[in-house]
C-alpha cells in the first residue's frame, strides 16, 4: 500500500461555522431554487424518493434526501493496482497526485513545441507517471487526434492500462465509451465481479454549471454507481460566467451541484463510493478564459476540500496546472502555488498535474518538475515534531557553546530525514547556465529506457487486440 | 455634441441614460441615421477595440452592448423611408452533442451589441435544425460553436449540409482557421470581438 503524505499541518479557509453556512445555502438552492435534471430513470428515482417537480421544469431536492445520501455514502474505500493489489486507501486524510495519460495537445519534451496529442504519447505519459514516485494515478480522457472519435475513449484506456499499474481515473466522450471501458477493465481485472470488489479504475463525470444535470451526466453517474465503480462528479464553474462572482455564492452553488450528484449516486446504489470533486475557477473578464492558474481557483478549491471533509468525503482536487502554454516562470509559479494549496488543504485525489494552457495541453517536463515540487512541499507539510528526542537537549549539552554538530551520532543517524533534491541545484559553485532542462530530459529518457511496465498476461492482450482492431489503421 | 454624448453613453454602458440622451439628440435635430452610424455603431467599434487591447472587461463590454441595443430600439422606428444598411440576421448555435455554451453566449451578445439581429438556437443543435432555420428565417449568416473534437466532426458535417445556402462562421476553443478551410466554412474567429468583425466582413 502506498505511503501517502505524512502531513501534520493544514490550513482552514472557511472554518466550521462558514462551512455550515455554505452547506445551508446549498440546501436552499436544492430545495427552493431547484435544478435542471434530465434522464428519465434518474429523474423518476428522485421523484419516487421525495424530490419534486413544478411547472418550471426544475427539480427540487429536499434536505432529507441529502441527509440520507450522506449517511449511505462510504467515507473510505480502497483503490487497487492493475494487478489487484491494494494501492491506496482513499479517504479524507490521504493525499495523492495524478496527471493525464492523454490530452488535446502535448508539450513535446523533445521538440519543445505544443502539438496535437497522438496515441503513442499515451505510452510516454503512462510510463512516466508509473515511474515518478509522487504521481499515483492518471486520468485517461480519450483525446488522441489519430484515433477515430468513436474509439478515442477506448483507445486511450487500453494504451494506458498496458503501460500503467497504478489506479486509473477515466472519463468518456459518451455512454458507450463508459460501458466499453468497464468491459475492458473487467477483462484486465478478471471479471466484472473482481473489478467491483477490487476497483483499479474510477470514473470521472460532471454536471454543467450552473445547476444543470443533463441526461448524459446523470446516466454516467447511474451506470458507474450500478457497476459499483467509484465515481468523481465534479462541477467546473467559472465565477462571473457559470457561477456567481462572489466566492461564497460560487462555493454554495458548486456544493449544491456536487450534493445533487451524491444523492443520485446513492439512490441508484446505496453505499457506492462517491468522491467529492469541485473546480470553482474564475472567468478572466479580459480574455474570457476559464483560468487554470488563478489564485482564486486555488483558494476556492482548497475551500471546497474543507466542505468535502465536513461531509467526511474524500476530495478530488486540482493542482500543478497553469494558464501558460510553456514551461516558464509563470507556469512554474502557478503549478507550485496550487500544489502547495492542495497539500495544505488536505485534498485527497489531486488531478491535472502538468496540465498547461488552461487545460489544452499536458507537459511531461512539467510533470517531472511537479514531482520534485511535490516532494519538496511534502517536507514542508510534515510539520515540526516536539518531544524529548526531537528537542535533543542531550546533544545540545554534549556539543555545547561554540562546538559543532557534524560528528554527533544524532546528525549521523538523522541527516537523511532532511530533503535532498534530485533536480534542484545546491552546488557550492553553481554552473554558468541552468542545467535544469537537461536533468528533466535525462529523467524522462531514463523512465522510457529503464522503466518497462510488465506486460499484461497474453490472454488479456489477446482480448485487447480484438478491441484494438476496431481502431488500428 | 449630442452625437458625442451618445457615443460616450455606449462606451460607458449607461443603459438608463441612453434613451434620454438620444431624445435630446433628436430634439436638437440629429438625423436617426447619423445617430446609428456615427454614434452608436462607432461607440461599439471603440468598445471592440478597447476589449482587444485589454482596456475593457467583458462585463463592461456587455453593458455597452446592451446600451447599444436599447439605443437601436429607440431610433429604429424613426428610420422609415431613410436609407440604412440592413444590419443582417445571424442564427447561431452550439452543434449537436456539445453542451458548451458560455463562449457562444458571449458571441451572441456581442453580435447583438453590434446591431445584428441574432437568433440563438442554444446548445446541442442538430444539422436538421440548422437547415430548418435557414429555410424559415432566411438568415444572412450561420454561426456554429464547438468545443469538443467529437463535435468538430459534427460541425464539419453541418457546414457541409448547409453548403452554399448561406455563409457560415465557426468558433470554439479547439477550432482553428485551418479547420475552417478544411470543412469549407466561410470564416473563423478566435473570440467574440473578432466574431463581430468577421460577421461584418462576411455579410457586407
Ligand atoms: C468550461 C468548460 C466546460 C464546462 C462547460 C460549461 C458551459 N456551460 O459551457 C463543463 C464543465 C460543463 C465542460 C464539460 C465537458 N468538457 Co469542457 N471545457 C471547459 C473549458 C475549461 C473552458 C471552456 C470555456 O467555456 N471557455 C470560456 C469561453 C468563453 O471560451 P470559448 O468557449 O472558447 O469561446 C470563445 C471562443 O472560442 C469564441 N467562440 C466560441 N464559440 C464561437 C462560435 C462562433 C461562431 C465564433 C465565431 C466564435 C466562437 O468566442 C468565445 C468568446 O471569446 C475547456 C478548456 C479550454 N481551455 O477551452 C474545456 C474543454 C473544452 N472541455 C473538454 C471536455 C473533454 C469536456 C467533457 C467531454 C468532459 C467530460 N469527459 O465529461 C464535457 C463535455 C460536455 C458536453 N457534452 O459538451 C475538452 C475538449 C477536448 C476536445 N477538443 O475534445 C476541453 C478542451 C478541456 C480538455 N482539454 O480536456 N467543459
Amino acid at each position: 500500500m502506498k505511503d501517502t503524505v505524512p502531513a501534520t499541518i493544514y490550513f482552514n479557509i472557511l472554518g466550521k461555522e462558514n462551512c455550515k453556512k455554505i452547506h445551508e445555502a446549498s440546501l436552499t438552492i436544492m430545495d427552493e431554487i431547484g435544478l435542471q435534471i434530465k434522464g428519465e430513470q434518474v429523474l423518476q428515482l428522485l421523484l419516487d424518493h421525495g424530490a419534486r417537480t413544478a411547472g418550471d421544469g426544475r427539480v427540487r431536492i429536499p434536505v432529507s434526501l441529502v441527509e440520507q445520501a450522506l449517511k449511505a455514502v462510504p467515507g473510505e474505500f480502497t483503490l487497487f493496482s492493475r494487478d489487484g493489489e491494494p494501492y491506496v486507501q482513499v479517504n479524507k486524510d490521504n493525499t495523492i497526485f495524478g496527471t493525464h495519460s492523454d490530452q488535446l495537445e502535448i508539450l513535446d519534451p523533445f521538440s519543445g513545441k505544443a502539438r496535437k496529442f497522438l496515441r503513442k504519447d499515451t505510452k510516454l505519459m503512462s510510463t512516466l507517471a508509473e515511474y515518478l514516485s509522487n504521481i499515483d494515478f492518471v486520468l485517461s480522457v480519450g483525446l488522441s487526434s489519430d484515433v477515430p472519435t468513436r474509439y478515442q475513449t477506448q483507445a486511450a484506456f487500453i494504451e494506458t492500462v498496458k503501460n500503467f499499474r497504478k489506479p486509473i481515473n477515466f472519463s468518456s466522450n459518451d455512454l458507450q465509451g463508459l460501458k466499453d471501458v468497464l468491459e475492458i477493465a473487467a477483462l484486465v481485472a478478471g471479471g466484472k465481479k473482481k473489478l467491483r470488489e477490487k476497483p483499479f479504475v474510477f470514473y470521472y463525470c460532471e454536471p454543467i454549471p450552473p445547476l444543470s444535470h443533463p441526461e448524459a451526466s446523470t446516466e454516467k453517474l447511474r451506470i458507474s454507481a450500478e457497476n459499483g465503480i467509484p465515481v468523481v462528479y465534479m462541477p467546473y464553474c467559472m465565477l462571473g460566467g457559470t457561477a456567481p462572482i462572489t466566492f461564497a455564492g460560487a462555493l454554495a452553488q458548486c456544493n449544491a451541484d456536487v450534493l445533487t450528484g451524491l444523492v443520485i449516486s446513492q439512490l441508484v446504489h446505496e453505499g457506492t463510493p462517491y468522491i467529492y470533486g469541485a473546480m470553482p475557477s474564475i472567468m478572466d473578464m479580459r480574455t474570457t478564459v476559464g483560468s487554470y492558474g488563478a489564485p482564486e481557483f486555488a483558494l476556492l478549491t482548497a475551500a471546497s476540500s474543507e466542505l468535502a471533509h465536513m461531509y467526511g468525503l474524500p476530495f478530488y482536487g486540482t493542482a500543478g496546472t497553469s494558464d501558460a502554454r510553456f514551461i516558464d516562470e509563470q507556469s512554474i509559479a502557478e503549478v507550485t502555488m496550487f500544489c502547495f494549496a492542495a497539500l495544505l488543504s488536505g485534498s485527497n485525489l489531486v488531478h491535472d498535474v502538468g496540465v498547461l494552457d488552461h487545460c489544452i495541453n499536458v507537459a511531461p517536463e512539467m510533470v517531472v518538475l511537479a514531482d520534485e515540487i511535490i516532494e519538496m512541499l511534502k517536507h514542508f507539510v510534515q510539520g515540526v515534531k516536539v518531544n524529548n528526542e526531537e528537542l535533543a537537549l542531550d546533544v545540545i549539552k554534549e556539543v555545547g557553546p561554540g562546538g559543532h554538530f557534524l560528528t554527533t551520532e544524532n546528525t549521523a543517524s538523522k541527516f537523511k530525514s532532511i530533503w535532498y533534491p534530485q533536480l534542484f541545484s545546491r552546488k557550492m559553485k553553481n554552473e554558468d547556465s541552468s542545467e535544469m532542462k537537461d536533468k528533466i530530459h535525462a529523467k524522462i529518457n531514463s523512465a522510457l529506457e529503464h522503466h518497462q511496465v510488465p506486460s499484461l498476461a497474453p490472454e488479456i492482450l489477446k482480448e485487447l487486440e480484438k478491441w484494438e482492431k476496431l481502431f488500428n489503421n | 455634441m449630442e452625437l458625442k454624448a451618445i457615443y460616450e453613453c455606449v462606451l460607458t454602458g449607461e443603459r438608463d441614460q441612453i434613451e434620454g440622451v438620444i431624445q435630446r439628440a433628436l430634439s436638437a435635430g440629429c438625423r436617426p441615421a447619423d445617430i446609428i452610424n456615427n454614434a452608436l455603431i462607432r461607440g461599439m467599434d471603440e468598445v471592440g477595440r478597447k476589449m482587444k487591447e485589454g482596456d475593457m472587461f467583458v462585463p463592461e463590454v456587455l453593458m455597452a452592448a446592451n446600451t447599444m441595443k436599447i439605443g437601436l430600439q429607440a431610433v429604429k422606428p424613426l428610420m422609415e423611408g431613410e436609407e440604412t444598411e440592413a444590419p443582417g440576421k445571424i442564427a447561431i448555435g452550439t452543434v449537436s452533442g456539445d453542451l458548451h455554451d458560455i463562449g457562444k453566449n458571449l458571441v451572441v451578445m456581442m453580435l447583438e451589441g453590434a446591431g445584428f439581429k441574432v437568433i440563438d438556437l442554444g446548445v446541442d443543435v442538430s444539422k436538421d435544425r440548422f437547415l430548418q432555420v435557414i429555410e424559415e428565417e432566411k438568415p444572412d449568416l450561420i454561426g456554429l460553436s464547438a468545443l469538443l473534437t467529437t463535435t468538430m466532426k459534427t460541425m464539419g458535417e453541418t457546414v457541409q449540409a448547409i453548403g452554399g445556402k448561406v455563409k457560415t462562421m465557426i468558433g470554439g476553443a479547439p477550432v482553428t482557421e485551418d479547420f475552417a478551410d478544411e470543412i469549407g466554412a466561410s470564416g473563423y474567429a478566435p473570440d467574440a470581438v473578432t466574431a463581430v468583425d468577421l460577421a461584418k466582413s462576411l455579410i457586407f
